[in-house]
């Protein structure tokens, strides 16, 4: 069986980037050299994951304040609400608030938007490695204030991924779905522009439309049928422990499939910075 | 019984001269700059007519949970894990059998024993929320590490009181994990009276604040050795004037449980919104504690801040302890 590893969601900053944040909130760095620190920070992170052979890498995210917000704060009809915690962590996020989900705000320039880092959202480096990230929508829709349908916010939000993944011109693109969901066939229209990485939480429900790249979850057998290359999320990011076992863990699947892909269970901002930069070299159960 | 205590939370906004060089100053010069600021912090709290005034807004204290946390063998703090946009905590890691080095607050004890201060309240990071925000890389399970922690705490507990002499101690456990797995409650409940189990003289409270739901810690109320539950309230009631406090609804499912219970269990209550600058006119934090009083009695009520004052500057804080004293001032006067 081959081994695929692949890293996905919000890398945790380093000193020096959490220095220059403060810095930035101070008014002591202006909007362009903090953008020109992520800059520099995202490719010291895309050296860091090629040495550790990291086969596929969302962007670090490093000016994401949390999962949903540079989203939130991208589309018309959208504001951003108090403070909220994050599953059963001691992280918070800010809670959209959907009045409407109206038209696409710029991404890819640099833009000052409230009191949060400056956009671009993404700094590809045009790696065939990477991937562009997308918090899922039914977990978006679920960490929302909807008023209104949510059905219908689910669906207005789909087009406008869609707007996106054409706008960049997004070849691979990673969906984290941190919560729940028995709507998949919402990425059908999606799956058809672009190849979609679906990462899921908990069971993995589907009427049988749903097709993707790949999904990456807690079982492999309950979702491969959906999918061309099925992933389990076996290196956990809520524990400080180097070595996982990553190869105990995936070893019951060798028999049942040519490729699997490796990836971690949460988004690795969870953990210390000197910790991530340690596990990303046990993706394959290196140590 | 006194009415209406007044009382802060724990922390307050340090002086530049502390948190720009926390942890940079020598021990002993370390010593003296806390405890300067813990002075100027108390002339604060006098001038703001606050009936208890905990340890001084907790100078010595960089954080709740480092603070112990780095005061134990068994834990190794790796580095900042953030906790919203750009703020961060070190988080530690369990990787052993966990013990304590040192006390964790001596040095308060002393300092207000030296003063003969009686009016105190001593905030102690509760067992359950130093499990929950710590890495477990050693303990079989939540569980046990949550009453590990529970003995360290005592064992702290125990020899604060010793220090403390024969004047009852009030410790405040502050949990503010308490009731973010609701699955766990019974972990909460049995963690938190390991810490206390067995020590004669304190007088128990319990600071939780920013619960999706206090039904959680109501349900465990009867079997869990605390007095006094400090809560928060402010935060979720609106600032308009009227005679319906909705944030205060929950004050009655409180007083409910209370009721149902043999031992007397008391209410502190969040009346003044930590998360905001807005100084909450007197009227307003007025009706908040008359809203109240229509379901407590008033001396199984205090009146406090929803949380520590450190997010706010020194001035803001003043600012609020000075209208929520004013408020219980007129409340009580018209007892």
């Amino acid at each position: 069986m081959e081994l695929i590893s692949l890293l996905y969601g919000i890398y945790p900053r380093s000193e020096n980037l959490r220095k220059a944040y403060g810095k930035w909130e101070k008014g002591q760095l202006t909007s362009d050299e903090i953008s020109n620190k992520i800059q520099e920070e995202s490719l010291l992170y895309f050296d860091l994951v090629k040495e550790a052979g990291i086969n596929y890498f969302t962007d670090p995210l490093f000016n994401w304040y949390d999962l949903l917000r540079p989203i939130a704060l991208s589309i018309e009809g959208i504001r951003l609400g108090p403070l909220s915690r994050y599953k059963e962590t001691n992280t918070f996020y800010r809670e959209p608030e959907i009045e409407r989900v109206g038209k696409l705000k710029a991404l890819n320039e640099l833009r000052e938007v409230e009191e949060n880092p400056p956009f671009p959202i993404y700094h590809d480096n045009g790696s065939e490695s990477y991937l562009h990230f997308l918090p899922g929508i039914n977990s978006f829709v679920k960490m929302s204030k909807v008023s209104g349908s949510q059905e219908e916010a689910r669906k207005l939000l789909r087009d406008i991924y869609i707007e996106i993944v054409k706008f960049f011109r997004i070849k691979r693109l990673l969906v984290f779905e941190p919560f729940e969901s028995n709507n998949y066939e919402i990425y059908n229209e999606l799956n058809n522009v672009t190849s979609t990485y679906l990462v899921v939480t908990g069971k993995f429900n589907s009427n049988g439309s749903a097709k993707f790249f790949s999904i990456i979850g807690d079982d492999p057998y309950s979702y491969s049928k959906y999918c061309d290359v099925p992933g389990v999320k076996v290196v956990d990011a809520q524990t400080t422990r180097i070595n996982d076992g990553v190869l105990e863990k995936v070893r019951p699947y060798s028999n049942e499939f040519d490729r699997l892909i490796v990836a971690n269970t949460e988004s690795f901002d969870f953990l210390p910075r000197t910790i991530a930069d340690k596990k990303i070299f046990t993706f394959k159960g290196g140590q | 019984m006194e009415e209406l205590v007044t009382q802060e939370i724990g922390s307050f906004r340090k002086p530049t001269y502390l948190s720009s060089k926390f942890r940079s100053y020598k021990e002993d010069e370390f010593e003296q700059v806390a405890r300067k600021a813990t002075m100027e912090t108390l002339d604060l709290f006098d001038k703001s007519g606050l009936m208890n005034i905990g340890v001084g807004g907790e100078m010595y204290r960089w954080e709740m949970y480092e603070h112990p946390a780095s005061r134990m063998d068994g834990v190794k703090i790796y580095g900042p894990v953030r906790s919203f946009d750009n703020r961060y905590y070190n988080k530690g890691s369990v990787y052993g059998e966990i013990s304590r080095k040192e006390p964790f607050h001596m040095e308060e004890i002393e300092l207000f024993k030296g003063m003969n201060k009686k009016n105190i309240k001593l905030p102690v990071t509760g067992p359950y929320t130093l499990m929950d925000w710590s890495f477990n890389d050693h303990y079989k399970s939540r569980e046990e590490l949550a009453m590990a922690f529970g003995r360290i705490m005592n064992q702290e507990i125990r020899e604060l009181k010793a220090a403390w002499g024969d004047k009852v101690l009030q410790v405040q456990i502050d949990e503010p994990a308490a009731t973010t797995h609701p699955d766990e409650m019974e972990i909460v409940r049995d963690s938190v009276n390991e810490s206390v189990k067995g020590i004669s003289g304190i007088e128990t409270h319990l600071h939780v604040c920013y619960s999706t739901d206090y039904g959680l810690l109501y349900n465990i109320a009867p079997s869990l050795d605390i007095s006094v539950y400090n809560l928060e309230f402010a935060n979720r009631d609106p600032i308009s004037l009227s005679d319906h406090r909705s944030g205060y609804d929950d004050v009655k499912r409180f007083k409910e449980v209370a009721d149902s219970i043999t031992k007397k269990i008391s209410l502190g209550l969040g009346v003044t919104d930590i998360h905001r600058d807005f100084i909450e006119p007197t009227q307003l934090i007025k009706e908040r504690i008359e809203y109240s009083l229509k379901f407590m009695e008033p001396d199984r009520l205090r009146i406090n801040p929803d949380c520590g004052l450190r997010t706010r500057s020194r001035e803001v804080g003043f600012d609020k302890l000075k209208s929520m004293v004013d408020a219980r001032n007129e409340v009580a006067k018209a007892l």
